[in-house]
């Protein structure tokens, strides 16, 4: 799989098309010049290089994505630990948690993020 | 062609070596002075480099702007080479080893030199243009932030790119801080036109990529640019702006790449000068600015005109042997050795001989009991070196044939006497300096040297140099006729070309 680092830029690309997908590729085109002011050459350019990173398909003009955007993120976070914390979520979460208290509604979403996993 | 071009790029590039060393001096001398005023001095090199002047003056900073004149390549005769640099003691070193060369050497060796410029320019246009493609690869996903201002991921360094509509690249990752300082540093690129002229700077440096002091300049001048625009934005901002703006540069110290690569955009250099520059500045004292502009005009005023050049453009020597004296002699010279038989030669209207005398020598008529017609001519005049005679000037007069003869024999009719005598005769005839009604040339006076007591016919021959010079128009000629072989070739040459007949 290829790195889960997308610039700032790709990044409200990405946005764009998991907010329309499935969409046309003409589509996209349009939407891109409106919104980001790119010319067509490049929105196809912008795509290739997506795909090729695996987050999205290109079949037949019809774009669509191979990783929702909670799903990316995830693989994100996931390659974060993995190189900041040697792969440690609870160094994760003493690292995060020495800066910023949890409030009492994050700590009850968490226990039950935890129960849930530990039945599966 | 090619080898003309070269030829002139080449003396643009000595002229232009001169520029850089004395903008470097000055450059060290403002070292105190901001940046703003050193800057646009770097102006001058780039004209130079390019540009070829005509405007001459005596303020004229430079010691030569032709160095390397044409006749290295139009002439085939080795004696007609040279150099002048200006400075009398590299040319004299110089141009004998140049007169010693081949004509088929120095051909063969300028094309190949030429050709191996060719190549280095080309490749350094065709590296600067291929990064500017790879750039633009990079550039392919940005985004508008507003104007002409532009957000990009995967470069690592702020940047202006282009020339008529420049526009600024940022590091997507940036804050709003952080942007702020870089947007005011960038459009001041932008005001100053640094976009242009980083350009026009990289083009010369393609056509004089053999040239290390142009490499100096441009680095150096890339420097000079960004403290400038480092400078322009210190004076929109408080003094303790300084500081962040210089934490700021310190950021983008890591990861930053040659200028070379992408001549159009720039990134930052060397920070810890910039940022040394930064935190030392304070606005200038008004007499500081009026230094340095009145620096400035001086400098553009020599460096951008050329020296004057002596009258004579075609005496090249005249710069490298000392100080020559003009003679002017007059013939007839005196009435003694007139005879009723050449009368008519006696009373020919008078003409003036305008020769420069090698440093040393000087004109001077014969003692009165020496005054009488000599082997080669009437009323023979002495150039002396101090007390010994060098030489003997003479003259005589010649008539025109009916028949018309080219001009390339026309000198038999002159000269046809001295050619043809029994105890001196000239021969060898080389033109120096031909027009339709004059010419001067060289020759060669063989005469049997006297021997005492031995029959006329048994004496030895010698030879000697000689210098015929006639005016069709008046229809005399001179001869000058040396004592001995000392005289170099050049000297020689420089006489024969500085010969003028005129009116008395």
């Amino acid at each position: 799989m290829e790195d889960y680092k997308l610039g700032a830029m790709e990044t409200r690309f990405a946005e764009l098309i998991w907010a329309n997908a499935p969409i046309s590729s003409g589509e996209l085109v349009k939407l891109c010049q409106k919104e980001l002011e790119w010319k067509k050459s490049t929105t196809y350019t912008m795509l290739r290089r997506l795909c090729q990173r695996g987050i999205f398909q290109n079949q037949e003009g019809l774009v669509s994505p191979l990783l929702s955007q909670a799903e990316f993120h995830g693989l994100q976070s996931e390659k974060f630990i993995e190189e900041t914390f040697q792969g440690s979520l609870p160094a994760f979460l003493t690292a995060f948690t020495r800066r910023k208290k949890l409030t009492d509604q994050e700590i009850q979403a968490l226990e039950e993020l935890i129960r849930r996993k530990g039945e599966e | 062609m090619l080898d003309t071009l070269f030829l002139r790029i080449l003396n643009m590039s000595l002229t232009g070596s001169f520029v850089i060393l004395l903008v470097l001096l000055s450059r060290a001398l403002l070292y105190k002075a901001p940046k703003k005023y050193v800057y646009p001095v770097w102006g001058l090199v780039l004209l130079r480099l390019c540009a070829p002047f005509s405007l001459e003056s005596i303020f004229s900073l430079l010691p030569s702007t032709e160095v390397l004149p044409i006749e290295l390549l139009t002439s085939a005769n080795p004696s007609d080479w040279y150099i002048q640099s200006g400075f009398r003691t590299i040319d004299q070193a110089v141009n004998p080893l140049l007169q010693e060369t081949s004509p088929a050497a120095m051909t063969n060796h300028f094309s190949i030199l030429a050709w191996i410029w060719l190549a280095g320019t080309i490749g350094m246009l065709l590296y600067s243009l291929i990064s500017l493609i790879r750039l633009r690869w990079t550039l392919i996903g940005r985004v508008r932030l507003q104007d002409n201002i532009y957000l990009a991921d995967h470069i690592h360094s702020p940047f202006v790119l282009g020339i008529l509509r420049p526009k600024i690249y940022l590091p997507s990752s940036l804050n709003e801080t952080e942007q702020q300082y870089i947007l005011l540093h960038e459009k001041a690129h932008i005001r100053h036109l640094d976009p242009f002229f980083r350009a026009a700077a990289f083009i010369m440096l393609s056509f004089h990529w053999f040239n290390p002091l142009v490499w100096a300049a441009f680095w150096l001048s890339g420097r000079d640019m960004e403290m400038a625009c480092d400078e322009s934005v210190m004076q929109q901002m408080d003094t303790d702006i300084r500081r962040k703006y210089a934490q700021t540069l310190l950021q983008f110290a890591t990861g930053q790449k040659i200028t070379l690569a992408a001549p159009l955009a720039f990134g930052e250099s060397d920070t810890k000068v910039r940022i040394k520059n930064v935190l030392r500045y304070h606005k200038p004292h008004w007499w500081m600015i009026l230094a340095a502009v009145i620096l400035l005009l001086a400098l553009c005023i020599g460096l951008l005109t050329n020296p004057i050049r002596t009258d004579q453009h075609s005496q090249p020597f005249e710069s490298h042997f000392a100080d020559r004296t003009t003679a002017v002699l007059t013939f007839p010279a005196y009435q003694e050795g007139r005879t009723d038989y050449n009368s008519v030669i006696y009373d020919v209207e008078p003409f003036s001989l305008r020769i420069d005398l090698p440093a040393g020598w000087t004109a001077a008529l014969p003692p009165a009991e020496e005054r009488d017609t000599s082997a080669s001519g009437f009323t023979p005049v002495y150039l002396m070196e101090g007390s010994e005679v060098k030489a003997t000037v003479s003259f005589n007069t010649f008539q025109l044939y009916e028949e018309e003869v080219p001009l390339e024999d026309f000198y038999k009719v002159v000269y046809a006497q001295l050619r043809l005598g029994s105890l001196s005769r000239w021969d060898i005839y080389t033109p120096i300096v031909s027009t339709q009604t004059a010419e001067t040339a060289l020759s060669t006076v063989f005469y049997k040297e006297a021997v005492e007591g031995v029959d006329a016919a048994s004496w030895p021959e010698v030879s000697v140099p000689g210098i015929l010079s006639y005016d069709k128009d008046r229809l005399v000629y001179i001869a000058i006729q040396f004592a001995d072989d000392s005289l170099p070739l050049e000297e020689l040459r420089s006489m024969a070309k500085s010969i003028s007949l005129g009116d008395a």
